[in-house]
C-alpha cells in the first residue's frame, strides 16, 4: 500500500522529513481541485489508472493531442503548486 | 539533418512511457546532456507519482457520478479486452473514486521512460548526499581509472572501491563504461560515457527503502539504460583494450 510516509522517497532523495510529504501530498489534492474538471479527468485516467494516453482520448472521446495537451498543462500546474509550498 | 523538438508533450510521454523507442532514445540522449530537460522529465514522472498517491489515499476531488460512471465502463471493457490478449499488459487493478483499492502498477514500471528518469533524478536533484556522491562519481580518481582498467577488475580508492563491469561502444561511437563504486555506506551503479572525457550520464544509489516504488531491480533498470542508448553487446578483451588506448590520446 502507498502511504504518506513513503511518499519521501517521491518527493526527494532519501533523509526528507516525512512532513514535506504530507504538505506536498496537501498541496497536490489542492492543486487538483483547483484545476478544470476536464484536466482533472485525463489525470485521474492516466495518473490515477495508468490508461495510455490513447485509452484516456477513447474514454473521454476526444484526440491524443487533446488528451496530452490537457494532461501536460495538469501537470505542469502540479509542479507550479508544489514548488510554490 | 532532423532535429527533435521537445516539446513539453513529447516530455512528458518520454516520461510516462509513451514514446516509440527510436523517439524516447533521442529523447534519452538529450535528457543525458541537458539537466533542464531532465529537470523536467523528473517533474513530469514526480506529478505523475503524487497524483496517483493522491488518488490511491481517496484524496481526489468528486466526479460527476455520470462521468465515474461512463469511465468505469470503459475501463471494464478495456480489462475485458486486456485479458483477453489484446492491448497493452494487464492494469491490475481501477479503483480511482472510492474503490479503496492501491493501483498496483506504479509510473516507475519498467519502461525505457522510467529508467531514464532515474539518472535525471539522480542527476537532476541538488541535495548534498546527493552532489558529494555524483560528485566521487567524476572524481579524477575515478575517471582516470575508467581510461584505464579492465572490466571485471577493481581498484582501491580513498573513498571506496571502484568496481569496472563493462565497456559499450554506442552507436555514435562514443565509449560508455559501466561501473560500481562501493563505499561503507553506499553502493552506486553507474554508467559514464566519453565524448571529450568521461561524464557520468547514469547513476543508481542503493535500492529504495519504499520497495512498492520500485518493481525492477538496479540492474534492470541499468541495463535498460543501456539498451536505450543502443549499447548493444559489452566490448571484450582485445576489442576493450584497444578502446580504451583509444582514450589516452
Amino acid at each position: 500500500m502507498e502511504d504518506v510516509e513513503a511518499q519521501t522517497h517521491l518527493i526527494g532523495d532519501s533523509g526528507e522529513d516525512p512532513i514535506i510529504s504530507k504538505i506536498a501530498l496537501a498541496e497536490v489534492q489542492r492543486a487538483i481541485d483547483s484545476l478544470p474538471q476536464e484536466q482533472r479527468e485525463v489525470l485521474a485516467l492516466v495518473c490515477g489508472e495508468d490508461l495510455t494516453y490513447r485509452e484516456a482520448a477513447e474514454v473521454l472521446n476526444v484526440p491524443i493531442g487533446t488528451v496530452m495537451s490537457r494532461l501536460a498543462r495538469a501537470r505542469r500546474r502540479l509542479v507550479e503548486m508544489t514548488a510554490a509550498a | 539533418m532532423s532535429e527533435l523538438h521537445l516539446t513539453d508533450e513529447i516530455l512528458m510521454a518520454f516520461a510516462d512511457g509513451e514514446l516509440d523507442q527510436p523517439v524516447a532514445a533521442a529523447v534519452a540522449r538529450v535528457m543525458a546532456q541537458d539537466p533542464a530537460v531532465a529537470r523536467k522529465i523528473v517533474e513530469f514522472q514526480q506529478s505523475r507519482r503524487l497524483t496517483r498517491s493522491v488518488f490511491a489515499n481517496n484524496l481526489a476531488p468528486d466526479v460527476p457520478s455520470e462521468l465515474r460512471a461512463a469511465i468505469s465502463a470503459k475501463i471494464e471493457a478495456y480489462e475485458a479486452a486486456v485479458e483477453g490478449g489484446e492491448g497493452k499488459q494487464a492494469k491490475e487493478t481501477k479503483s480511482i473514486w472510492g474503490g479503496g483499492m492501491s493501483p498496483v502498477r506504479m509510473a516507475l514500471a519498467a519502461s525505457l521512460a522510467a529508467v531514464a528518469v532515474s539518472a535525471a533524478y539522480f542527476i537532476g536533484q541538488h541535495s548534498q548526499s546527493e552532489v558529494g556522491r555524483l560528485a566521487q562519481l567524476e572524481h579524477p580518481r575515478v575517471l582516470q581509472e575508467l581510461s584505464r582498467l579492465e572490466s571485471g577488475r577493481d581498484a582501491e580508492l580513498p573513498f571506496g572501491r571502484l568496481r569496472v563491469i563493462s565497456t559499450y561502444r554506442l552507436p555514435d561511437n562514443s565509449l560508455c563504461r559501466e561501473f560500481r563504486l562501493q563505499s561503507t555506506s553506499t553502493s552506486t551503479d553507474a554508467v559514464a560515457c566519453r565524448t571529450d572525457g568521461w561524464r557520468v550520464t547514469f547513476a543508481l544509489s542503493d535500492p529504495a527503502k519504499g520497495a512498492e516504488y520500485v518493481p525492477s531491480s538496479g540492474g534492470d533498470l541499468l541495463e535498460s539504460y543501456l539498451d536505450n542508448l543502443g549499447a548493444g553487446n559489452p566490448l571484450e578483451g582485445e576489442a576493450e583494450a584497444k578502446a580504451l588506448s583509444e582514450t589516452a590520446r
